[in-house]
């Protein structure tokens, strides 16, 4: 090690971590990974929270974290991968069909729901029954750039309206409202 | 730099060299070992994943992902959640690099 060391030492401080491991700090907003299974999983970094398809990385406990073949991430609960995208998921869910159809006539809908990490408020049906919205209404205000989790919204306007929250999609997230915005 | 020089010499150098038999390519085992000397965040060097993840976790494991896991050539990140999994969900909380 002393012989080493000398040699070394200029160098040793400036590596950087290993490129193949994914501390925290690698886990960066909207970051889309392929777990083992090859199914995806999306990284979110609210202020200075990180979650993962929605669900918050617990604080790490120091010194069990790294290990010679990897890292370790703990989170607060097991997680569930996505299996559409945005859109898919809006037209198979049956208290969702009067959103559906208003996205049907409209290609600016559609389009604005096809981006890459997206987030959409959905009204349900007896919402919509009561009174309807329009394009630019749900183009204005219930379409949000960025994946933004139920875990986000904590406090926000939208959290008292949420019905059913955090419905996973391959390129964001839906949230089922049971009142307008 | 403190920290390596008051560290036991023979200590690291058997740990070096037991890594040299393990990982590819010397800058990555003396990154290895020193990134846990210098954040304090590597317990063990030596210590696989297997090691770390909870006794759920290895449970669920498939054999061919428990392999994953000790293997010193592996390079994983595991999103370890509370209690029990089934074996696919245990696939899906892995990421695998290169």
């Amino acid at each position: 090690m002393s012989a080493l060391l000398p040699s070394c030492r200029a160098s040793l401080l400036s590596y950087p971590l290993p490129s193949s491991s994914l501390p925290l700090e690698r886990l960066t907003d909207e970051l889309v990974v392929s777990a083992s299974d090859g199914r995806l999983l999306r990284f979110n970094v609210y202020g200075g929270a990180r979650t993962v398809n929605g669900v918050p990385l617990l604080a790490p406990t120091s010194g069990k974290e790294r290990a010679s073949n990897g890292m370790l991430h703990r989170v607060a609960r097991v997680l569930h991968a996505p299996e559409l995208s945005v859109l898919g998921e809006l037209r198979r869910r049956p208290e969702l069909s009067s959103l559906a159809s208003l996205f049907a006539s409209s290609g600016r809908l559609m389009t604005a729901v096809q981006r890459e990490a997206v987030t959409l408020l959905a009204p349900i049906n007896s919402v919509l029954q009561a009174g309807a919205i329009t394009e630019e209404q749900v183009l204005a205000h219930y379409i949000l750039q960025g994946t933004r989790y139920a875990y986000s919204l904590n406090a926000t306007a939208y959290s008292a309206s949420i019905h059913t929250a955090d419905i996973l999609a391959l390129n964001g997230v839906i949230h089922s409202l049971s009142a307008t915005i | 730099m403190f920290l390596v020089e008051s560290c036991e010499e023979r200590h690291w150098r058997e740990r070096l060299h037991s890594l040299a038999g393990e990982r590819t390519g010397p800058e990555e085992q003396i990154n290895t070992v020193f990134e846990g000397m210098f954040r304090g965040t590597l317990r063990d060097p030596g210590a696989a994943l297997y090691d770390l993840v909870p006794q759920e976790f290895k449970g669920a494991a498939s054999a061919e992902l428990a392999g994953l896991l000790r293997h010193p050539k592996s390079m994983l990140t595991v999103l370890a959640p509370p209690g029990n999994l089934t074996s696919d969900q245990a696939a899906y909380h892995v990421i695998l690099q290169r």
